[in-house]
């Protein structure tokens, strides 16, 4: 018998708490975990430490964490979307960690898969600032950043279904970030857009094995 | 033909610059094509070429209004986005995959080409195209797309007022250091071996001496060099 996972809301919230780090999935406010991102806010946990490819929209998606003033620090590839987090940063709201798309990404895999780092390029030579931060090594006549890993307290994985295990599956461009975070955390929480059975989800077409998921949203939602 | 110096920045210009960069690609490439007017790369390109988007597929096709009001029949809004955020149809074979793959796609050499716009150039290959003083978003993919097997910039020749956008040296922060491999501007295309910039093709309208006086940066003008092309 496969363990459900399947959580209320109260249980999802009591894994939240001041200055966790917290992964969300999502690209441009594509795929990500909308339902999640309520519930951290409706927790009340302050000074979270936000990883996430961009700051969504203004108050929608990671935008939500800007507009209710909850992050202390956060790391992005990308915030032209979201005006109201330009003004936040110029007040000096948080810390700012802004990181190629593609490094992003390989700091959260290290962090999943147990990975002391990578050795990448984007960036090198350009002078900007957080390649200032980086430490460089030579390897065969070529200089690589030593990207260290990012690894947090809780991911919020939005997938297209998930059995009640926790396997995903994901549609189209949405699993964008979401399956590389959800092996990154301490606690991944999954939102999906259908919840179903065990074996329902054909063993094949599994892109997150459920052994990286620790609790699902236990509401049944349909999004368009 | 259309005479354009100066600002040059018109539509048809656009649509010649993305026409002449399509030629680059044979069936069987896969390329990725930056936010603006890069994609109109798409509509110019041969059969069996494949455009791939950072966020996650190779066999990105039409591109779909956010407001079409039958976007619910054809695809979700969310299940298919380009690196701008909207929404697409797949073509028939395409292929969907997470962020992490999509990079190893880039850096691998599995991407033929990135096209790129710019703010600036420098004769030696360096991009400057994200950063503004003033208008901070983060550079987003652009530094790891420079990572590709080419990098090709797409370009007006000149500023709105009418200044060089190929100079010696870039002033503002760069997204690469010496990784271009092509500018193609509505003028000429540049080629980059060993860090410097050859004049490989001049656009039917236009001679040397406009290239010339247009341009800051140090070239050579390749032995090769093609004069009249049409776009």
């Amino acid at each position: 018998m496969m363990k459900n996972k399947l959580a209320s809301k109260e249980e999802i919230m009591s894994k939240f708490f001041d200055g966790m780090t917290l992964m969300v999935g999502g690209f441009a406010c594509a795929g990500v975990p909308r339902e999640l991102i309520e519930l951290v806010i409706e927790s009340g946990v302050k000074d979270i430490k936000l990883i996430s490819n961009d700051a969504g929209d203004p108050n929608v998606a990671q935008g939500r964490f800007y507009h209710e003033g909850i992050v202390a620090e956060c790391w992005h590839s990308h915030v032209g979307l979201n005006k109201e987090f330009g003004e936040l940063a110029k007040e000096g709201k948080f810390k700012l960690h802004i990181t190629p798309q593609g490094t992003l990404v390989e700091k959260i895999r290290c962090g999943g898969v147990g990975a002391g780092g990578i050795l990448l390029r984007a960036g090198m030579g350009t002078g900007c600032d957080f390649t200032k931060e980086r430490q460089v090594v030579n390897v065969d006549g070529k200089d690589w950043f030593i990207e260290t890993p990012l690894h947090a307290d809780v991911a919020l994985v939005r997938a297209r279904r998930a059995d009640l295990f926790g396997n995903l599956t994901y549609r189209g461009t949405m699993e964008n970030y979401n399956s590389t975070m959800a092996m990154a955390a301490d606690c991944t929480i999954v939102q999906a857009d259908q919840i179903c059975d065990i074996e329902e989800i054909q063993m094949d077409t599994v892109r997150t094995p459920g052994v990286f998921v620790d609790m699902i949203l236990d509401e049944q939602r349909r999004y368009i | 033909m259309e005479m354009s110096h100066g600002s040059g920045k018109t539509l048809n210009d656009k649509e010649a610059m993305a026409r002449r960069i399509a030629r680059f690609f044979k069936p069987g490439d896969i390329i990725n094509l930056g936010i603006g007017a890069p994609l109109l790369v798409a509509n110019h390109v041969a059969d069996g070429v494949l455009v791939h988007t950072e966020n996650g597929c190779v066999g990105v096709g039409e591109q779909l209004s956010r407001t079409d009001p039958n976007i619910p029949e054809r695809t979700s809004l969310e299940s298919f986005t380009n690196a701008g955020g909207i929404p697409f149809l797949p073509i028939p074979g395409a292929m969907v995959f997470s962020h992490a793959t999509s990079y190893a796609i880039i850096r691998g050499g599995h991407l033929t080409a990135t096209v790129l716009g710019a703010f600036e150039v420098s004769e030696n290959g360096d991009l400057a195209n994200w950063f503004l003083p003033g208008n901070f978003a983060g550079m987003g993919g652009a530094m790891d797309l420079c990572q590709a097997k080419n990098v090709i910039v797409q370009t007006t020749h000149c500023t709105k007022k009418g200044e060089p956008k190929l100079i010696h040296k870039c002033t503002l922060p760069l997204t690469c250091k010496g990784l271009l491999t092509h500018v193609v501007t509505e003028r000429a295309v540049f080629e980059f071996h060993d860090n410097k910039m050859y004049l490989k093709e001049i656009r039917e309208g236009y001679d040397l001496d406009n290239i010339k006086n247009n341009t800051e940066a140090d070239f050579i003008v390749a032995d090769d060099l093609k004069t009249d092309v049409v776009y």
